[in-house]
């Protein structure tokens, strides 16, 4: 009984504080050394809520960007009903960065707190998997290796990415533009309610297989296949 | 319809009946007291409740006096019996110290907690044991409860250690170091003296509400997931945010940690 009273009270408390976020922003950079640098590394990133971007750089660390956002109220005091004036106390959050033998995962604690996460890697990324949950479009630029995104409510953007990807959201357009890709590699591409949008090299070799859930509106099914010069 | 409906409430009425007249209880007041051999502020009450009020309050006398009502309730006779036999209280006392605990059906010492073997039995009677406590001023206090009661202390002037889960924590006219940690409950506190040195409010469910005296002077940190912080201090200053980076080696790997808290001076800070 107790128990069931306080879930209805967090998930109440939850979209209430979900709803008082607004677009205030603050960040800070994490700086992650490898312990083999120049040598293939793994990245792992994953988030409760919010976007995450991937850009490739010259770099040798990984370099992390991460913003959240502060309380729709919290630039104004605000009085209480008895006399207490209410202290902003902005945009904590917390980031948490684990490296082992080249393989970095990336999670935060402030589930309920948007977190944006600008991350720029080095080259040489040999698995890259990304995912989030609310209030988050995925983006990777130039990454080559295994990509693996994982999204719920947001889009996959993939520019000029090689290798393989697998890529899912269910409410979001996934985007793909390939450099090259790794003819051995099986990859997929799913979204529950947006385009699936993958540009190939010309010298695509596959067995293509597509499937669309809800049957009455084939129609809306197109495969458009262009060949770029 | 009626002659339907009257059989089926009756056999209703004659069910809630049966379950509570079948209930068994058993209650014991049992009252111990501890003489000190050193000075009260040289001494540590510890108590170790697992279901049950704590009720402390300081009076003028030297010596510890600890009332404790007990009830046990089983479903039948037979589990109760059990119970009584099962059901281990332990007093202790030694020179800078008195403690309670209970021993059995489990063993409520915090720091055992780990060391503990997993217990697969099934215990089928409930007990509660409700604490009156009468200490001097001066006695240092660590009382923890669990479930079914508040923790309330009252006119205490050592330092202060206050646990509970369900249930709040009240602390009056307190004078020294205080760590309230509560999970569903609120943790209300006065003080008659600033303490001087760290203290602790935690609640998860619940409001922390905290009376100091006007010429406090502090640095806060706070922490929330949901809530907010209000005062009705005009000397307040939101200090610069305090970025903690901490590298901890665990297992070959190392972890980075990126956290961001505002903290608050009062006065000239802490």
């Amino acid at each position: 009984m107790k128990i069931a009273r306080i879930t209805t009270l967090l998930i109440l408390s939850v979209i209430i504080s979900m709803r008082m976020v607004a677009q205030n922003k603050s960040g800070e950079q994490l700086v992650i050394p490898l312990s083999e640098p120049g040598k293939p590394y793994k990245l792992d990133v994953h988030l409760m809520n919010g976007p995450i971007k991937v850009v490739v750089y010259d770099g040798k660390d990984i370099l992390i960007d991460a913003q959240s956002e502060i309380d729709n109220d919290s630039d104004e005091t605000k009085e209480s009903s008895n006399g207490m004036k209410r202290i902003p106390m902005g945009n904590a959050m917390e980031l948490t960065a684990e490296e082992k033998n080249n393989t970095v995962s990336v999670h935060s604690q402030s589930i309920l707190k948007t977190i944006r996460l600008s991350i720029k890697i080095p080259q040489g990324v040999t698995s890259l998997k990304l995912g989030s949950v609310n209030n988050g479009e995925i983006e990777v630029t130039n990454a080559s290796g295994e990509i693996e995104i994982g999204n719920v409510n947001g889009a996959i953007i993939l520019n000029n990415v090689s290798g393989s990807v697998v890529a899912n959201t269910v409410n979001g357009n996934v985007v793909v533009t390939f450099k090259s890709i790794n003819l051995n590699a099986p990859m997929a591409f799913s979204t529950l309610s947006g385009n699936v949008d993958v540009t190939f090299p010309a010298a695509l070799k596959a067995n293509l297989k597509l499937k669309q859930t809800w049957e009455k509106c084939s129609r809306i099914l197109i495969l458009q296949l262009k060949k770029e010069k | 319809m009626k002659r339907f409906c009257i059989p089926l409430m009756l056999g209703w009425v004659t069910c809630c009946a049966q379950t509570t007249a079948f209930a068994q209880e058993f209650r014991d007041h049992i009252k111990k007291e501890f003489v000190l051999s050193k000075p009260a502020a040289q001494n540590v009450l510890s108590i170790y409740n697992l279901s049950g009020s704590i009720k402390v309050e300081s009076y003028t006398g030297d010596k510890v006096i600890m009332e404790i009502d007990e009830k046990m309730t089983a479903k039948n006779e037979a589990e109760l019996e059990k119970g009584k036999k099962e059901f281990k209280m332990m007093f202790e006392q030694n020179e800078d110290t008195v403690l309670f605990y209970i021993l059995e059906p489990y063993d409520t010492r915090a720091y055992l907690e780990r060391r503990r073997e997993r217990d697969s039995r099934e215990i089928k009677y409930h007990f509660t044991l409700d604490f009156v406590l009468k200490v001097p001023a001066s006695m240092n206090l660590n009382v923890s409860t669990v479930t079914d009661g508040d923790v309330d202390i009252k006119d205490v002037s050592g330092k202060l250690s206050a646990s509970n889960v369900n249930g709040s924590i009240k602390i009056s006219n307190a004078r020294n170091t205080t760590n309230a940690h509560t999970i569903n409950g609120n943790v209300t506190i006065n003080y008659l003296e600033n303490p001087k040195e760290e203290s602790k409010y935690y609640t998860l469910n619940g409001d922390l509400r905290i009376t100091y005296l006007p010429d406090l002077s502090a640095d806060m940190e706070f922490k929330s997931m949901n809530g907010n912080f209000y005062t009705d201090f005009t000397n307040v200053e939101v200090l610069p945010i305090r970025i903690t980076k901490t590298k901890e080696q665990e297992d070959g790997g190392t972890v980075y940690k990126l956290g961001k808290n505002r903290d608050l001076r009062i006065g000239n800070g802490g």
